[in-house]
């Protein structure tokens, strides 16, 4: 059944409906004639007509009360293979029951807790937990008390199977054994230590409070609930802004500002909490908390106030540095923390604020709040002090050179001769591990060296595209992407505040706010334009400081033109058309002075185009339908490239420049129905592309190039009448596809351009009489895209594109005289339009067709 | 969440970029929604022995009062049944789905079902069949699948549903008794 059969029913239904019940099956028989698939429809309809669906209400009804009374777990009650015993404690998400195998198949026990999360379907939410659990699977420290499953209970509550820790929270422990304070800051090192080897796996425990520290009775600590705070978090996020606050199930009382405010999280906010740990641990009372205080009183105090209850002394000004408001001017690392903790216990200086200086230029930064940046130039110089001697040098370089290899050839380079491979997503994964923890290492090593700082802060920036490009194969990991990307911006905007004289790393972090930008678009927008903001305000700066700086100018422009290309993508095209113009200016202000500046012409170049585009170029869908401009504008970009193109003769790049813009104006001519100009634009088109793949017929890029230039002149011919011709050019088209399928089997996209030629020459056998060739080539086209249709069911583009080809082949076979598959093929053009309709309104020109297939249906 | 001042403003604000066509303010709206709905639902089931009384109508108008206030004008009130009704359906559900898999006990347990379990899983049964015939329905003719979630998960009166759908209420009428006999008829083939 589809819509319109549907319809096609129910007019017959309601019709039915309102005759005289006497004779209203006679009406039907009527109205149906001899269809008896439709009678017995329509009879099944009316037999069921005027059923109250009680028995449906009911059932809602039952399972709104079953759904929404669950009930607390209590002990005796199953959890999957387990029993609980008896309940250990009861915590912010939930109770944690001691639990024994109940299926009795061996004797074990396992602490059994219970989740809540806001917004979240139960469903999500254990499957996110069991993701969690295999991710946590490699992560064997004796210190930390392993996940073993997740579940949901019969009565539908959620819950996470651990490792059972007979033990009394690190606080009660301290306590109960009166340990000194030498014993309380070893115990905190081995949690240090824990912590340390969750963060080298790339897992932050964003929860870290003493009652998730249990310590045995042989006295050795143990970390629970890693990764539960993270799926749970994930919930909350959801409504972005509007509740975030009161959302968190979590205690404030050891949340970092940043994790308070739902801003980005990294490893840095387990160093805020360690840091309240440990001055509650040594001091003895919380730093933030007060009697009678109010939820967000605390959260204030902990944003906003300094820490009470602490002193000058050495873990004083170590607790004081890891509670730092401004998460730059914490430890970077546990590792640190456990470091100065290690200097104060054999009687070393603490790199933490030497002298109190630190704490008076804390407390100074933290009453204003716009110099932040200033604290890295303050620790900077502090922590100069010990990189001094000649082998710490050496070793700096060593590591400089380790990191150059790393970031710039190694990583990036490695990776895109993978990153469209298939199975290439473990190594992948394992490539940026490696990366990020050589990175930190790197960054807790690179003192004042700005070079290694520059080289870092760009490392960061590709790690960040591996883990999330728009573009390009990526991990598609954004949370983790822009963690990268903010270490990298705030890396920068350390070397910006002691350097403001540095303009390459000022255009280098303008640069990056951009990228941040964009990986927080769609996500949160607040935030992105935030990022935009703040990139405008620097380059603001920038040029301020050096007023026709080429970089400035060119960072400015890089901006400004992609805010146009935003701006496009959201149909606001005037905005975008200035937006491109002001691009164009600012590349002119600099390519007057300096006419031979290459890589600036080339953006000028593409910034007439993206004008085009707006305007009513052939590279976008929304236009605003000014041909003549668009080609106008597109013929000024491209003199631009050729002039690029003449002057440099081997860059290949500069030569595919030229021939995409020269498709763009063919592109133009087609739209506007000037055929013959049309096929001696794509003529040039194909022959260009064909050279660019002679010379380099092992790239992708040009093999699709290649590709798509015979497709379009194999349109062009169509549409100006050379059918033999286009035969001819589509199957050239076809015959690099194919062997561009061979040469990488994994990527999904060639088959699809594959199926597109192949529709082409399809139709094209039909019109020319060759019935069966053409209905088989169509049906290659179908069966090309069938794979990737199940995959992404919602892709509407795609199953248009199927729609039509099973439109084209109902005609084929129409004209063939084969009924059965006509109709078969009918039946599948009709439910595609069907689907089509179920994503949105059909497109004008198709609005139509359903009513045409059916009424060739109803024919057969 | 208890419908502070801001957040009723949030809604009123939500609630009229929605009916100005912006898709995201549903994207916003939903959650808020989800989450009101799923709270109060929790106390207002809580010892309910009737389990024949179809209480999403209260639940419904209680969760639009605490977070919009009353003070909204009609048309925003329809609309933002609409949403409620899409929440509560995917309250219910998901948690029917939940327990059907429970019943199957492959996935999540290993356990015999005890008596209670048993209880709900035919309820649990037909919500999800319903919910497959609506998504079914909703191919078909959207309009008729959006009418009944309307009606029995969003417990809007025939009014407020022709309000919600911008047709008449005759239209809603005829649109309905299509719609039912339809989900009726696939029910019976199905359910049993």
């Amino acid at each position: 059944m589809d819509g319109a059969r549907f319809q096609q029913v129910e007019a017959i239904f309601q019709a039915a409906l309102d005759t005289d019940p006497a004779s209203r099956m006679q009406y039907v028989a009527e109205a149906c004639g001899t269809e008896k698939d439709l009678f017995d429809e329509v009879a099944s309809l009316l037999r069921a007509a005027g059923a109250e669906l009680d028995t449906v209400a009911a059932a809602i009804g039952t399972a709104a009360r079953l759904t929404l009374e669950s009930r607390e777990p209590r002990a005796g009650d199953l959890a999957g293979a387990y029993r609980l015993v008896r309940k250990l404690a009861e915590g912010g998400m939930g109770a944690i029951y001691l639990a024994e195998r109940a299926d009795g198949l061996f004797a074990a026990q396992a602490a059994i807790k219970f989740v809540r999360a806001n917004l979240m379907s139960t469903v999500t939410l254990v499957e996110r937990l069991r993701a969690e659990q295999r991710m946590l699977a490699g992560l064997a420290h004796p210190n930390i008390a392993r996940m073993l499953d997740a579940g949901v209970t019969i009565e539908g509550a959620p819950y996470v199977v651990m490792e059972y820790v007979d033990g009394l929270p690190l606080d009660v422990y301290c306590r109960e054994r009166g340990l000194g304070a030498r014993e309380r800051l070893g115990l905190f090192q081995a949690i240090c230590g824990a912590v340390t080897h969750a963060h080298k796996n790339l897992i932050v425990h964003r929860d870290l409070k003493p009652g998730n520290v249990l310590v045995t009775a042989d006295g050795t600590p143990k970390l629970l609930d890693f990764g539960i705070a993270k799926v749970v978090d994930a919930g909350a996020g959801q409504t972005a802004g509007l509740t975030q606050h009161g959302e968190r199930l979590m205690t404030p009382e050891y949340a970092s500002p940043e994790l308070i405010r739902g801003e980005a999280v990294t490893t840095v906010v387990d160093v805020f909490a360690l840091g309240v740990m440990l001055h509650e641990l040594h001091f003895g009372q919380h730093p933030f908390r007060r009697a009678g205080q109010q939820r967000w009183e605390l959260e204030r105090a902990i944003c906003e106030e300094d820490a009470v209850g602490g002193d000058r002394g050495d873990v004083g000004r170590i607790a004081a540095k890891a509670m730092a408001k401004d998460p730059a001017a914490r430890y970077e690392s546990v590792l640190q923390l456990r470091e100065d903790i290690e200097r104060h216990l054999t009687g070393l200086p603490v790199t933490a604020g030497g002298a109190g200086f630190g704490y008076r230029a804390g407390k100074f930064l933290r009453r204003n709040r716009g110099a932040v940046a200033a604290g890295v130039v303050i620790a900077a110089v502090l922590a100069g002090g010990y990189a001094s001697t000649v082998r710490e040098k050496r070793r700096a370089e060593a590591r400089f050179d380790e990191v150059r290899r790393l970031a710039t050839v190694f990583l990036f380079d490695f990776d895109k001769s993978i990153n469209r491979l298939a199975g290439a997503t473990e190594a992948r994964h394992q490539l940026v591990k490696q990366a990020l923890t050589s990175l930190e290492q790197l960054a807790r090593d690179s003192g004042e060296d700005e070079t290694l700082q520059d080289e870092l802060a760009t490392a960061y920036g590709n790690v960040s595209r591996i883990q999330w490009h728009q573009s390009t194969p990526s991990l598609g990991d954004r949370e983790a992407a822009v963690a990268s990307a903010e270490k990298g911006v705030s890396i920068r905007e350390g070397l910006l505040a002691r350097r403001p004289g540095n303009g390459q790393n000022g255009v280098r972090l303008a640069n990056q706010y951009g990228n941040l930008a964009l990986l927080y678009e769609r996500v949160n927008m607040e935030v992105s334009r935030a990022y935009l903001t703040k990139r405008e305000a620097l380059l603001v700066d920038l040029q301020a400081r050096f007023p026709d700086d080429r970089e400035v100018l060119l960072s400015a422009a890089n901006a400004q033109a992609a805010r146009g290309l935003g701006l496009h993508r959201e149909g606001k095209l005037a905005e975008a058309l200035a937006a491109q113009r002001k691009a164009i200016e600012l590349c002119e202000r600099i390519t007057t002075r300096d006419p031979r500046d290459y890589a600036v012409l080339r953006f000028q170049g593409w910034y007439r185009v993206y004008v085009a585009d707006a305007l009513g170029g052939g590279g976008a869908s929304t236009h605003m339908n000014d041909r003549a401009g668009a080609m106008v504008e597109t013929k000024a970009g491209l003199a631009i490239l050729e002039r690029i193109q003449k002057d440099n003769p081997a860059d290949t790049v500069a030569a595919r420049d030229v021939v995409a813009v020269k498709m763009r104006v063919a592109g133009i001519h087609a739209a506007t129905k000037n055929h013959e100009a049309a096929v001696a634009a794509f003529r040039e088109v194909a022959a260009g592309f064909d050279a660019l793949l002679a010379a380099n017929p092992k790239s992708l890029e040009s093999a699709r190039d290649a590709g798509v230039g015979h497709f379009g002149l194999g349109n062009a011919l169509l549409r100006a009448g050379k059918l033999e011709e286009a035969r001819t050019v589509l199957e050239r088209a076809e015959a690099i596809d194919v062997e561009r399928i061979r040469l990488y089997p994994s990527d999904v996209q060639p088959p699809l351009d594959l199926a597109i030629v192949r529709h082409a020459i399809g139709d094209l056998l039909v019109k020319q009489g060759k019935l069966e060739a053409g209905a088989r080539k169509l049906r290659e086209a179908l069966q090309l895209r069938e794979a990737t249709l199940k995959a992404t069911p919602k892709d509407g583009a795609l199953l248009w594109r199927q729609t039509m080809t099973y439109k084209s082949l109902s005609e084929a076979l129409e004209k063939a005289g084969d009924r059965t598959g006509e109709r078969m093929a009918l039946r599948q053009a009709l439910e595609g339009f069907a689907r089509l309709r179920t994503m949105g309104p059909l497109r004008k020109e198709d609005e139509g067709l359903p009513a045409l297939l059916q009424a060739r249906m109803a024919k057969l | 969440m208890d419908g502070s001042l801001e957040q009723r403003e949030n809604i009123t604000e939500l609630l009229s970029r929605m009916r100005e066509g912006d898709g995201r303010a549903l994207d916003e709206l939903i959650p808020l929604v989800y989450g009101q709905l799923h709270a109060m639902a929790q106390n207002c089931f809580r010892g309910e022995s009737d389990g024949h009384t179809l209480r999403t109508t209260a639940l419904v108008h209680e969760a639009y009062l605490r977070l919009a206030g009353a003070k909204v004008d009609w048309q925003d009130r329809v609309h933002f049944f609409a949403v409620a009704a899409r929440a509560m359906r995917r309250i219910l559900v998901d948690h029917a789905r939940t327990r059907k898999r429970l019943k199957r006990g492959g996935e999540y347990s290993m356990v015999n079902l005890d008596e209670a379990a048993t209880v709900g899983a035919e309820s649990s049964k037909t919500v999800v069949a319903l919910d497959e015939a609506l998504a079914r329905l909703t191919e078909l003719d959207a309009r008729k699948g959006q009418a009944i979630e309307l009606v029995y998960f969003g417990g809007l009166s025939y009014r407020e549903t022709a309000a919600a759908l911008q047709i008449s209420e005759a239209t809603l009428d005829r649109d309905l008794r299509m719609a039912k006999a339809w989900v009726y008829r696939e029910l019976s083939g199905t359910a049993t």
